[in-house]
């Protein structure tokens, strides 16, 4: 039986979260051992690509689009893609994988390929757009292959090129900042493929929003730098995610890669002052800690209650958090029950403070 | 006098005892569901690890839309809300929680954000285990291949669903930042505050000659020859073993307990499959 002390301080068992939490009582939870110290707010993500993706046109795919190999591992998928047009969405025809063929652009001789998986068994592998999948069965490190189809598809159409080359050594190390600062249009972005830095001329950007809409951006020394504020906050409807695309040499070889960097648009939504305890005996106290927002949601805190224990050392009593709806200036009223005594002065550590209703996390200094 | 406490003791101790309600709760992965006890789990499956229960009609099938962010409330809130009639109505005071894949990550939200819903601390306070059956805890770099350049449409299928905010946030690195922010259980983050084990999937039976291969549904060598550009060589076909593993304690990877030491695949980790049926009945 675990030894659990949760003081729910509103039990409503409605139908939905929207319901459960209504009105502006507090929910609070005493974690059942004390807590860590919570860790640095997440600076930087990183992440590693050896593949790339391109969109092409119908058109393009019926003359002949280059495609970028340098190792016999590899998957060449192929995927229709939806575009909207005069309000409407159109999605091209599926794809025949026996219409393909692949010719070197310099001798014209054709490059025997293997047909992976037909647009059934990609669908089964989990890309159920209509993708087909195929591989070069030679690996000419002089040549340039050219992906084209005899298949009569629309020009206007669009398609996905995208190549996999597992284990290849080139790979596209991609560290990325994780949060940008409200108002701030630059992201830190480190991009290497191997020890090589990537000059601004190798890197293409683009910048998708939480909702799909594309945000111009260029890659300058280092930095992402978008072409207009970023306005959604938080994470509740997802992250930005930056799209960088890489087209370098390495070894007198062309190598194109694609890397995709979550991150998350953040503003202090909340702020705290200092907070008073009272010891209300029988190892039970109460913490009431001012704060002021300035976007009306539901917030939280949490923080760990420290006291002296009789040879003068701080030591750690318990661990709560607290949530409420606040709209302005408001106080979070938090209850410790303890299982030991301390003396004062009592002070609150480890605070973390979350905005829920946009999702962030601060750390008040 | 001390013959009196104890039998005072043990009288209480009897007493809680004979009260302890143990129940469990099955919540399925990525999807929509609305049958998930025909259409996820089977009625075979279930039926099997019901039978570990002291009152074998104590279980709920979850039935929720996991194709959405798992603290929305058609995900966290739907299983909050079902979870909460079910303790509610059957005076549940243990609760055993088999998840599966994506489940696992919807479970771990509620665990980790006590606060978010006042319905949470009920249920945190509730669940004595959770067994997560193959828990996309680390996400896998399938979500992040069937989502690559493809800001307009969000195309997939398989296991993952269609079109769907879970696929976007089992993206590699979509989970490593809600691992180090948002969730509890993984290396160098709190604790969970109750048992998460798993259960891991270690590889694909694919040959046609072997009736094991077709247990849970049969993945054909070609679907696996695709999937396994993404995957390392340790895979149960749809996440790596290191996704699987990252969060609370690994019980058992497949063949160190499966019957005849088969691999359990993505499918078959829900299914009754190789004595799993048993094993988590025993387990409960």
């Amino acid at each position: 039986m675990k030894k659990l002390t949760t003081i729910c301080a509103l039990m409503m068992f409605s139908s939905t979260g929207a319901m459960a939490n209504a009105g502006n009582t507090q929910t609070v939870y005493q974690f059942p051992q004390v807590q860590a110290t919570p860790a640095t707010p997440l600076q930087s993500l990183e992440k590693t690509s050896v593949e790339y993706w391109q969109q092409v046109s119908g058109k393009e795919l019926k003359q002949g689009v280059p495609v970028f190999v340098n190792q016999a591992d590899h998957l060449i998928r192929i995927a229709p893609k939806a575009r909207f047009e005069n309000g409407e969405v159109i999605k091209p025809y599926d794809l025949q994988l026996d219409k393909f063929s692949v010719r070197d652009v310099q001798s014209q001789r054709l490059i025997p390929v293997r047909a992976i998986a037909a647009r059934e068994q990609m669908q089964q592998a989990g890309f159920n757009d209509g993708s087909v999948g195929l591989r070069l069965e030679q690996i000419n490190g002089k040549g340039q292959p050219m992906l084209h189809t005899t298949q009569a598809l629309n020009d206007q159409d669009i398609y996905l090129i995208h190549v996999i080359e597992k284990g290849s050594g080139n790979a596209l190390q991609a560290r990325t900042q994780f949060t940008l600062a409200e108002h701030q249009q630059r992201l830190g972005v480190e991009l290497n493929m191997g020890s090589q830095k990537l000059q601004d001329k190798n890197v293409q950007l683009k910048l998708h929003s939480p909702t799909g809409e594309q945000i111009g951006a260029r890659y300058k020394g280092g930095e992402a730098i978008f072409d207009q504020p970023l306005t959604y906050l938080g994470a509740a409807n997802g992250y930005y995610e930056l799209e960088a695309s890489v087209d370098t040499q390495v070894n007198g070889q062309k190598v194109k890669r694609s890397v995709k960097m979550p991150f998350v648009h953040s503003m202090q939504t909340i702020s705290m002052s200092d907070a008073k305890v009272q010891a209300l005996g029988g190892n039970q106290y109460q913490a009431s800690v001012p704060v002021e927002v300035t976007n009306s949601g539901r917030y939280a805190i949490r923080a760990t209650l420290t006291g002296r224990a009789d040879n003068g050392e701080r030591i750690k009593l318990a661990t709560v958090e607290v949530a409420k709806e606040l709209d302005s200036n408001g106080q979070f009223l938090m209850p410790f029950s303890a299982t030991q005594g301390a003396n004062a002065p009592y002070r609150l550590v480890d605070i973390e403070l979350t905005d829920q209703t946009r999702m962030l996390k601060f750390t008040p200094q | 006098m001390k013959t009196k406490l104890l039998t005072l003791a043990l009288a209480l101790g009897i007493s809680q005892g004979a009260m302890a309600a143990q129940g469990v709760a099955f919540i399925h992965g990525t999807g929509q569901q609305t049958d998930a006890y025909n259409d996820y789990w089977t009625s075979g499956f279930i039926n099997t690890v019901r039978q570990g229960l002291t009152n074998t009609n104590n279980y709920t099938v979850i039935n929720c839309d996991f194709e959405q962010y798992m603290w929305t409330d058609g995900a966290a809130g739907c299983l909050a809300s079902q979870l909460t009639s079910f303790i509610n109505n059957k005076n549940i005071t243990e609760l055993t929680l088999i998840t599966h894949s994506n489940g696992g990550n919807v479970v771990r939200w509620i665990l980790s954000n006590p606060t978010w819903d006042n319905r949470y601390p009920n249920i945190i306070n509730k669940v004595t285990r959770t067994i997560a059956l193959a828990p996309s805890s680390g996400g896998t770099p399938l979500a992040d291949a069937v989502v690559a350049g493809n800001s307009f449409e969000q195309s997939l299928g398989w296991l993952l669903g269609f079109a769907n905010d879970a696929v976007k946030q089992q993206q590699v690195s979509w989970m490593a930042s809600y691992n180090a922010q948002w969730l509890y259980g993984t290396p160098n983050r709190p604790g969970l505050p109750s048992h998460f084990e798993t259960v891991v999937g270690s590889d694909v039976d694919s040959a046609i000659w072997d009736s094991d291969s077709y247990c849970g549904g049969y993945q054909n060598q070609v679907s696996l020859e695709v999937t396994q550009n993404w995957l390392d060589s340790c895979s149960d076909g749809f996440l790596n073993c290191s996704s699987q593993s990252l969060a609370g304690a690994v019980w058992f990877q497949d063949k160190s307990r499966t019957r005849g030491s088969e691999p359990l695949s993505h499918q078959q980790s829900r299914r009754n499959c190789f004595g799993l049926g048993d094993m988590l009945k025993n387990r409960i």
